[in-house]
């Protein structure tokens, strides 16, 4: 996990003050050119737009001729590219639906452009088009990451996966161009391997030709909306799967953390305490979910509660993990946490999350709290941000 | 490329911390994580400062570095980690040494070399005006006469420890002479 924990400006600042005697003016200074022509365009790359859409039903993946930032988390997967004018970011659901194979059934898959493939007598249907089967059957879809990391129960987990992001992009224009995706920190209260799936995904990449290199979700938060701040505060991502925590000092994540609960776990809370789908929990939460109004129904009554319940869990662990570090430096200066993810979008989860702050102590002041500009697409963009300032190897 | 400080830390992300609040503090600095290249920077780069952060290293690491800190001569030694690992570096020459215990504080990192990087250019004019041979001890030893700021480590352990170094100095003292 060594490129993660490698901060923006350290690997900038390598290799723009190449700490090296040897080696001519010229070469040095041609390096600085590119090094300061690099980090001009990432920074310029902060500040555009971002245009996001879901994959549309039939389309084929494009082939990128630049960096490209990955997310590739528990409820979407996200790819992120610069633009001459904006940021474009595509998401097609990390989710799948079985059937039995038959003639009939691949002809119905075909004529409606459904998203498919086929295995062992069976045809997985992925992404938004398996959430459609899922409602029409009124069960839940399967996923190939659980918990934010890949799934030991479902073997073709990682076969969707590359089905997946093979939708949203094909084999670079340039070969051995870089992408930088996200990956979680390690769980403090669970288990799972990072470092196998991290490794896994790096190997289907790379056999894809591009250059992977990974960052933590976390810090990703933190390069995309904290630049202003000198890439010092906290970055958390809150998705379907886990929460992931960094603390960020200059741009180095001095520390990274996660805890194995996210939205899922809100969605099948709720859903069997109602007796509901937690898929059409999901989509009823994603749509209508107010955390500033009061519950109007047995549904939204048990949202609240497990949000509430999220937000206790997320603030306890930092302050046990912070209190307990010896890896923070003396920070002078209240700081800044800013949240994304989908599970912090519903109206109200940040004024929620700033009040209950007052709960727990942690050894850093916080300045503010703030939901990120686009909470769905922030760490796909920091991954892009990451992977625009890496040098492509050659 | 003129190096004013050398940074040994086996821990990335501190040792990126040290090199990047040195570097905004317009300030040149080597980061370093083996000690054999410490070693042989110190001697090609001549640096007015080297700071060990001890944060992460083995066992006989630190042992490599606590004899390296008291062998060096040449430059202004700092020396960061936890309290119990930097008691280990509390003998041998201390003149030249100031300890600093965890949480790594930039703050202080930065006043201090600083200071040391201004005095120790006063020193030089100073020698250079009074057309003195300009050897690197004599400018270092002034650094002793540095005015102490508060303590910011341990109340146990002073930036600079001058009881240890006056106990060290009369036990060369006693050595010298053959009084044990």
């Amino acid at each position: 996990m060594a490129t993660d924990r490698t901060s923006l400006q350290e690997r900038l600042e390598a290799l723009k003050r190449a700490e090296t005697d040897s080696g001519s003016m010229l070469e040095n200074d041609k390096q600085d050119f590119n090094i300061d022509s690099k980090m001009a365009q990432a920074e310029k790359t902060l500040k555009k737009e971002v245009r996001s859409r879901e994959r549309g039903e039939g389309e084929s993946a494009e082939a990128p001729s630049g960096p490209v930032g990955l997310d590739i988390g528990t409820s979407h997967i996200i790819v992120a590219q610069n633009e001459r004018r904006y940021i474009r970011t595509t998401n097609e659901l990390n989710a799948f639906f079985t059937i039995p194979h038959s003639k009939f059934a691949r002809n119905i898959l075909v004529k409606n452009d459904v998203f498919f493939f086929e295995q062992d007598d069976l045809y997985y249907i992925v992404g938004y088009s398996a959430e459609n089967f899922a409602n029409m059957f009124d069960t839940d879809t399967r996923r190939s990451i659980k918990q934010g990391l890949l799934c030991s129960d479902e073997k073709e987990g990682l076969t969707v996966i590359q089905a997946i992001i093979l939708s949203l992009i094909q084999k670079p224009k340039r070969l051995g161009e870089i992408l930088c995706f996200g990956i979680p920190g390690d769980p403090i209260d669970g288990i799972g391997s990072v470092t196998y799936h991290e490794s896994i995904i790096k190997m289907f990449i790379n056999r894809i030709g591009f250059t992977p290199i990974s960052i933590n979700e976390g810090m990703a938060v933190v390069l995309s909306e904290l630049a202003e701040h000198d890439y010092t505060g906290i970055g958390i991502s809150i998705g379907g799967g886990m929460c992931n925590v960094c603390l960020s000092y200059l741009s180095f994540p001095v520390l990274t953390y996660s805890i194995q609960m996210g939205g899922d776990y809100i969605d099948s809370s709720a859903g069997s305490v109602v007796g509901i789908p937690a898929t059409k929990v999901k989509a009823i939460k994603e749509k209508e979910l107010s955390l500033i109004a009061k519950p109007k129904d047995r549904l939204t009554t048990a949202l609240h509660i497990f949000y509430n319940e999220l937000i206790q869990k997320l603030q306890k662990s930092m302050e046990r993990v912070l209190s307990a570090s010896n890896q923070i430096p003396m920070i002078s200066k209240p700081i800044p946490i800013v949240l994304s993810g989908g599970t912090a979008m519903p109206e109200g989860f940040t004024d929620k999350f700033q009040k209950s702050l007052a709960n727990v102590r942690l050894p850093v002041e916080i300045s503010s709290v703030h939901l990120a500009e686009d909470p769905l697409n922030t760490t796909a963009k920091g991954a892009l941000i990451m992977a625009m300032t890496e040098e492509t190897p050659e | 490329m003129s190096v004013q400080v050398i940074i040994y830390s086996s821990d990335r992300i501190r040792g990126g911390i040290l090199r990047e609040i040195l570097r905004r503090n317009k300030t040149e600095t080597l980061l370093l994580d083996n000690i054999m290249d410490v070693k042989s920077a110190i001697s090609s780069h001549k640096p007015d400062i080297a700071i060990f952060d001890t944060s992460n290293s083995l066992k006989n690491e630190i042992n490599s570095l606590k004899h390296l800190s008291s062998s060096i001569e040449e430059c202004f030694v700092m020396i960061l980690g936890d309290a119990l690992i930097i008691n280990v570096f509390h003998d041998g020459n201390l003149w030249n040494k100031l300890f600093l215990t965890d949480p790594l504080d930039p703050e202080i990192i930065i006043s201090k070399s600083r200071e040391i990087l201004s005095r120790i250019q006063e020193n030089r004019a100073t020698v250079k005006s009074s057309d003195h041979d300009s050897t690197t001890a004599p400018v270092i030893r002034n650094i002793e006469n540095m005015e102490e700021k508060p303590s910011v480590a341990d109340e146990d352990i002073d930036l600079v420890d001058h009881n240890l170094d006056i106990e060290h100095l009369e036990s060369d003292l006693r050595q010298y002479l053959k009084l044990d």
